[in-house]
């Protein structure tokens, strides 16, 4: 029973992460390939705080998430500037630094010992401990960001971010901010993604650097391509497949270490399957490698 | 009248060959101005000075008496100049309505604080607006099409609805780069009797075109260019007979 409520816990976190890669991704059309970054983010800040400063958790929370949105402005507002590809090695390069800072900054963060003992969540007196109730903070988390994500793409500001996606130049053409929108909306899935963060952090109540390396960052990305990029829906169901399928590796009765190899594998066969047939993912709506479509249609004339 | 657009010796360069060479002119309220010339002689150069998607290289733009010289695009819309590309441009994932309702002016709900804290306003503002979309596309004979995703409608019905993006925005002057090159016919007449209304209420319009006849029957004032430099202007009926645009052409 707790291993089953452990893989659901587990489902919620990377819904998080997901679900709030996919407003950058799948809405906005920026390839980001640092979320594990801001995931670390949001997990060191509130150990540290937990555990340094011994302040109340969702304090720590609220500071996650803002630490990781104003991150996200600093790294956004120049790397945003640059075209796709440009782009995505930007974030690469943000990803390494982080976890050069969480495995070299010893004193701070522990380096790669990581940081253990981090106290268990205590919400107004209340301390949560059990599988149970971890599940149940972690589903209202991830619930809370699947309804502000949603509420957001379904804005006129998340009409934008589709027209950024699809056409930056119309976009300017009719008045829009591009660089703003783009900005903004990088620092509201740095900040949702450290949510996740802090969930896995006083769940775990061990982080170590390793957990928010660049593998963890393609993982997040694999769930939003397979699950569909541009559909909220497609992120759920993404993370559930992507966090679950595995786990039944476990009771094919292979030797753990190739189980742990397999997995890799079978994340990677299921992302080239995917490019290749069914590229907007199960139930996206933005395919994501077939944006190259003519553009210069046929006159009717 | 009053001169709505002033442009003072523009000079664009790209790798040594000249786009705009020491280039002004003005555009008055309420006229419609053609802009013609052969291939590569700088007309959409312009409109990408004009509209802030290149820089100049030296020289000033001025709207309603205002610099706007390098300006960011957006601001230059919320000003009130709008543009349509030679290459249509849309979004063409999204349907007809929403393309229009992307080119309104300050939306609230575009704002992050306002999808969270300004529900009510939000949803005002997005039925205003949904009637003026609605509107507009009833008056262009596209209100059938509003629930289509752009890039299925017919090459001149995406030039139309590129126009009526510009309409929604609100702009008061309208920079229409190529707006009936390859439509049929009755497109074409539907096109120009857009442009004409336009004129009637008082907006002003700046027409790329290479179709001479069309240029001739809409534009009250005509301005020939070739290599970046202004040749000739003045009524479609004197530029026409410049020998110096006869000549242009011939070479």
């Amino acid at each position: 029973m707790e291993y089953i409520l452990h893989i659901l816990i587990l489902i919620c976190i990377y819904t998080i992460l997901s679900v709030s890669l996919n407003l950058l991704v799948g809405y906005t059309g920026i390839l980001s390939i640092a979320h594990a970054a801001f995931y670390g983010v949001g997990a060191y800040v509130a150990a540290l705080m937990a555990l340094r400063l011994e302040t109340p958790f969702l304090l720590n929370l609220g500071l996650a998430i803002v630490c990781a949105a104003i991150i996200g402005a600093i790294v956004g507002v120049p790397s945003l500037r640059l075209k796709d590809d440009y782009f995505v090695i930007a974030t690469f390069a943000f990803q390494i630094i982080i976890f050069s800072i969480l495995n070299n900054l010893v004193d701070f963060t522990g380096g790669p010992l990581g940081l253990p003992g981090i106290p268990q969540p205590e919400i107004f007196g209340f301390v949560i401990s059990t599988h149970l109730e971890f599940l149940i903070l972690a589903g209202l988390l991830a619930i809370f960001t699947y309804w502000f994500s949603s509420r957001i793409v379904k804005s006129p500001f998340g009409r934008v971010l589709k027209a950024v996606r699809e056409d930056e130049v119309f976009s300017q053409a009719v008045g829009k901010n591009v660089a703003s929108f783009k900005v903004q909306v990088f620092m509201v899935g740095a900040g949702l993604a450290a949510i996740a963060g802090v969930i896995y952090a006083t769940y775990i109540t061990y982080i170590d650097p390793t957990s928010f390396t660049v593998m963890e960052s393609i993982f997040i990305i694999s769930i939003v391509i397979i699950g569909g990029a541009g559909n909220l829906k497609g992120s759920v169901v993404g993370a559930v497949v992507l966090v679950a399928l595995p786990e039944l590796l476990r009771f094919v009765g292979l030797p753990n270490a190739i189980a742990a190899n397999v997995r890799q594998i079978l994340y990677g066969a299921l992302l080239v399957i995917f490019m290749l047939w069914r590229p907007q993912g199960f139930i996206g709506e933005f395919a994501f490698n077939t944006n190259t479509e003519d553009k210069s249609k046929k006159p009717d004339g | 009248m009053d001169k709505i657009l002033k442009t003072q010796n523009l000079f664009k360069k790209f790798d040594g060959i000249s786009a705009l060479n020491n280039f002004s002119c003005f555009v008055e309220k309420n006229e419609i101005l053609g802009l013609i010339g052969p291939n590569g002689a700088g007309k959409t150069t312009f409109f990408n000075v004009v509209t802030g998607f290149l820089p100049s290289d030296s020289g000033d733009v001025y709207f309603h008496g205002k610099q706007i010289s390098n300006k960011s695009p957006y601001r230059i819309v919320a000003d009130g100049i709008s543009r349509t590309f030679q290459d249509l441009r849309l979004i063409r994932q999204l349907n007809v309505l929403d393309n229009v309702l992307l080119s309104f002016q300050n939306q609230a709900g575009e704002k992050l604080s306002g999808v969270f804290f300004q529900k009510n306003k939000i949803i005002q503002t997005e039925l205003q607006n949904r009637k003026k979309a609605e509107s507009l596309l009833e008056y262009t004979d596209l209100s059938e099409l509003a629930n289509e995703p752009a890039g299925n409608l017919s090459y001149g019905q995406q030039k139309l609805l590129s126009i009526v993006c510009c309409l929604a925005a609100d702009a008061k002057l309208l920079l229409l780069d190529e707006p009936v090159a390859g439509i049929n016919p009755s497109m074409r007449e539907k096109i120009l009797s857009v442009i004409e209304d336009q004129k009637k209420e008082g907006k002003s319009i700046v027409i790329i075109e290479h179709d001479m006849d069309f240029i001739m029957e809409i534009c009250d004032r005509v301005i020939f260019m070739d290599t970046g430099e202004k040749i000739s202007e003045g009524t479609p009926g004197e530029v026409r007979n410049d020998p110096k645009v006869i000549e242009a052409y011939l070479e």
